[in-house]
């Protein structure tokens, strides 16, 4: 029951990393970000802060007890996890009343940028994961 | 022979030479320009002599008004300076004119001659950014009828509509401060504009008016030193080339043109005699017969403030003006023309991002909010900012004239996207409703009278519109042809417009006049020729809207409607209800009687100005006449008569006169605008500095105030959410906002996951080093053993 959960929020964080970065796409050439796109760039965004964080706490079982996890799903585990924060860190910040605009802009850059690489790290991490799990097996 | 050819061939780079020398020193070493200047930041004393239109010096005893022309332009460029902003508000006509007079002549010229000639004209034919229109208003005909020669969207082209420029200047020119169509030199001659007329040309009463000069003075004088009031009372009596004198106060203005009857030959001695003439003030002339003239290179607030002032209103009349605060900028010391500088030339910065200066280097295209608060590589990104030439201009930064560097704390960047700088920062303090304005080119403020606030023209505002929506469709559901009426501007190409056009605060105003149908599409008639033929059917004395569409009510009226206690009552005392009930009766009295008179009006202008079907557009609707039998020939494109209410009820069984009709050139009656730049409020007034959902909520006033559609005719229009007028779907807006709604809580949330994830990430951190340090105890144990 625990990994069909465990991997339902995989999933679930894996398709909103996609969402995330196809509505994203135009702005990487310089494109307007606003409208519908916009919108499904933001309920997404709420599944991969809300995802991301309780498969952190159901996947860091793993490291408790013996048999650990692979060396290849640790890696992308842990990058998973860190790009994650820096992304979700990114947008928390430009969120706060305190951000000027010069900083706001290179947030944004940072954001799209980091938040590219969580996609990596997502698409990495289900590889070396199903990889582990058919060797196990 | 040969010899002495050869040597003339020699003699031609020397004449080249000596010719081009002494063209340098006649035009003098000084940047180009034969007149002499002080290069020095200290104030030059004026103490000049005058001269009149035929250069001939002024003395005391002379009966001549001075010529600024010929005065200032002894030392000034004059010839370049009457070509400059303010100067050439009618210049495009003049020019276009010329441009459509050259066209026939241009077919002889070879291609790239002509290619150049209509470079060279379109260089020059440049209108700039809309900006407030000539408003031709007459209270009598319920007439506010935007004006303008510059080819901007939604006003009309005097010259088109009949309009001669003596009206113009006779009706405008008081807030000119000369030039264009005033001056000979700047006028489209007979020539041009009646090349095909055959009838004998009447004589011009410009030689008896003379010509409205530039007057330098207008702006240059020091505060004080001008007597505006007395120059617009000089212009109104058709005085024009003695305004610059009795302005100054020089001597007695003698003699009225206006007086002189409309035809009269300039040339009859009689009529000569009635010429104005001048009884200078001796104690004005030095002994040396110059006069001082107290002047300031640097234009004086109080000069801009003549035709540049404006006033809200609100419910309770036109707000007073110690409870406004001025401009930021005036309040920081600065003067307006610290922005709205020129050079020679006059071209004088507007100030909006995107200007196209004649004068192309950074100092003066910067003059704007972007420029002086955060430089001009604002916009551009990272890459771009690095290869920007302008980056390495000091006076590109940021911080011109000590402008404070803005944050703009928590404020993503999308919104300089979306919005201009003034939409948030400027005009006066936004409300659920766009509230009434004056101003001075269009209410003559300034000059001493009685206003309450709602004299014609109604202009409203502040407006959040798109930036390129001097028409928003929103305010007309018919989709007719934009350019279809050849006397109404189109649309400009000078903004940006579509989905990239930003919301701007501006201000508008419905066109209201008489006019005709022409294949679908209505025209304006020459206002003045309206009221010759309006005046016994309209009566109107003082206004169309106190004797018409809201007439005032009869005490009998008041007395059977409130009673015979409170109908005798000042109306200042009446309750709210009792004031609902007599605007009522006040509408429908005025419904009845514009019924009545405007049907009346519009039969007389058929019949005596040869009119196939004339109109009154007012508040957005076109009133024509109703068919004799509405049931039965009613056409296709007759709308419902939203009067059918509005008789009394002694005529409840007369039908209506009147009826609504739709037309093919819906923008010749939607909403004129024009965008607004001061005054700049504090950054703590400004819109959003409390957070998001000063804007982001269902009845914030960037998306949900409102604008009513008002004019002479007693109609009572319909609101129109700014929302709408950007083009924003109302259902995206409110689940806009219903994200908005919820932003605290989803920052509570984020940070919770930032928490989380941050403690896994901590705790893993502790798992490895716990793993790292229990192997290197082990691998410790394991050697201990060993050894």
């Amino acid at each position: 029951m625990l990994t069909l959960i465990r991997n339902l929020t995989f999933g679930v964080v894996l398709l909103a990393a996609i969402v995330l970065f196809g509505t994203s796409l135009p702005t990487w050439w310089g494109g307007h970000f606003g409208g519908y796109r916009l919108l499904a760039h933001m309920f997404a965004s709420g599944l991969v802060v809300v995802g991301l964080p309780v498969y952190a706490i159901l996947r860091w079982t793993d490291w408790l007890s013996p048999p650990m996890p692979s060396r290849g799903s640790s890696w992308t585990f842990w990058t998973l996890l860190l790009t994650g924060f820096l992304t979700i860190a990114s947008m928390y910040a430009c969120m706060l009343p305190s951000t000027s605009t010069p900083w706001m802009i290179t947030l944004i850059d940072f954001h799209g940028w980091i938040g590219a690489t969580m996609l990596v790290a997502a698409i990495a991490h289900l590889v070396t994961f199903r990889r582990a799990n058919s060797t196990a097996n | 022979m040969r010899q002495a050819s050869k040597t003339a061939w020699l003699a031609i780079p020397f004449v080249v030479l000596i010719l081009g020398g002494l063209t340098n020193l006649c035009w003098g070493a000084d940047g180009g320009r034969r007149f002499a200047h002080s290069d020095s930041d200290k104030r030059y004393l004026h103490h000049i002599v005058l001269y009149d239109i035929n250069n001939r010096k002024i003395t005391p005893d002379s009966d001549q008004p001075y010529s600024p022309k010929n005065t200032c332009g002894r030392c000034h460029d004059y010839e370049t300076i009457s070509h400059g902003w303010h100067f050439n508000a009618f210049r495009s006509h003049t020019l276009r004119a010329a441009s459509t007079n050259s066209s026939d002549d241009s077919a002889n010229l070879e291609d790239s001659e002509r290619t150049n000639a209509a470079d060279s004209s379109h260089e020059r034919v440049t209108d700039g950014r809309p900006g407030e229109p000539w408003i031709w208003t007459d209270s009598r005909t319920g007439t506010q009828l935007p004006l303008s020669y510059r080819n901007w969207p939604g006003r009309f082209n005097p010259d088109a509509i009949g309009i001669t420029e003596l009206e113009m200047v006779r009706h405008f020119g008081g807030r000119l401060p000369g030039g264009g169509m005033g001056s000979q030199d700047e006028r489209p001659s007979a020539e041009t504009t009646d090349a095909d007329s055959t009838d004998e040309v009447p004589p011009s009463r410009w030689q008896l008016t003379g010509d409205l000069e530039v007057d330098c003075m207008v702006c240059h004088a020091v505060s004080g030193a001008y007597d505006f009031e007395l120059r617009r009372d000089t212009i109104g009596s058709e005085n024009f080339a003695w305004a610059p004198t009795a302005a100054l106060r020089l001597g007695e203005i003698d003699g009225s043109v206006a007086r002189i009857k409309e035809g009269t030959d300039p040339d009859d001695p009689r009529t000569q005699s009635k010429i104005p003439k001048v009884k200078y003030d001796a104690n004005r002339f030095g002994p040396d017969g110059s006069v001082f003239m107290d002047l300031v290179r640097h234009v004086e607030n109080n000069a801009c403030y003549q035709c540049h002032s404006q006033r809200t209103v609100g419910d309770d009349g036109i707000e007073s003006r110690f409870i406004h605060d001025n401009d930021v900028h005036l309040r920081a010391g600065m003067n307006c023309t610290d922005c709205h500088r020129n050079g020679i030339d006059h071209q004088i910065a507007r100030g909006f991002e995107g200007e196209q200066h004649p004068e192309s280097f950074a100092s003066m295209t910067t003059l704007n909010c972007v420029g002086c608060h955060l430089g001009t590589d604002f916009y551009l990104d990272e890459e771009d900012r690095e290869n920007s030439i302008t980056q390495l201009e000091i006076t590109n930064r940021p911080g011109r004239l000590g402008a404070p560097l803005p944050d703009h704390d928590g404020l993503p960047p999308l919104h300089f996207e979306k919005l201009t700088c003034t939409a948030c920062h400027s005009g006066p303090v936004p409300s659920s409703s766009a509230a009434g304005l004056m101003t001075s080119l269009a209410h003559g403020l300034g000059e001493k009278a009685h206003r309450t606030g709602e004299e014609l023209p109604s202009i409203r505002g502040p407006l959040f519109i798109p930036e390129d929506s001097s028409h928003p469709a929103a305010m007309h559901d018919s989709t007719g042809d934009q350019d279809s009426s050849d006397n109404h501007a189109g649309s400009s190409d000078s903004r940006p417009s579509g989905p990239d056009a930003r919301v701007t605060v501006a201000r508008g105003m419905w066109p209201a006049y008489w006019g005709e149908m022409l294949d679908g599409n209505v025209r304006p008639l020459s206002p003045e020729k309206v009221y010759a033929a309006t005046r016994r059917s309209l009566r109107v004395r003082r206004g169309f809207i106190e004797e018409i569409s809201k007439p005032k009510l009869s005490s009998r009226d008041l007395v059977e409607l409130l009673g015979e206690e409170r109908g005798k009552v000042d109306p200042s005392e009446y309750t709210a209800e009792e004031r609902d009930q007599v605007d009522a009766l006040q509408l429908k009295e005025g419904e009845a009687l514009f019924d009545e008179k405007v049907a009346a009006s519009l039969e007389a202008i058929q019949e005596e100005l040869d009119v196939q079907q004339a109109v009154y557009v007012s508040t957005g609707t076109v009133y024509a006449l109703a068919e004799p039998e509405p049931a039965e020939t009613n056409d296709a494109e007759e709308e419902p008569n939203p009067k059918k209410a509005t008789t009394t009820d002694n005529e409840a069984d007369a039908p209506n006169r009147l009826r609504t009709v739709s037309v093919g050139n819906p923008d010749a009656v939607s909403m004129v605008s024009w965008p607004m730049a001061h005054n700049v409020r504090p950054a703590g007034w400004s819109l959003g500095a409390t957070g998001c959902l000063e804007c982001h909520a269902d009845e914030s006033v960037l998306f949900a105030s409102t604008v009513t559609p008002v004019g002479p005719a007693p109609a009572v229009g319909t609101a129109v959410t700014m929302a709408s007028l950007q083009g924003i779907d109302e259902a995206d807006r409110l689940l806009w906002n219903q994200m908005f709604g919820g932003r605290k809580w989803y920052k509570l949330l984020v940070a919770g996951s930032l928490v989380v994830l941050g403690v896994m990430m901590l705790l893993g951190l502790a798992a490895a080093a716990n793993r790292r340090g229990g192997l290197a105890t082990g691998s410790l144990a394991t050697s201990e053993r060993t050894s």
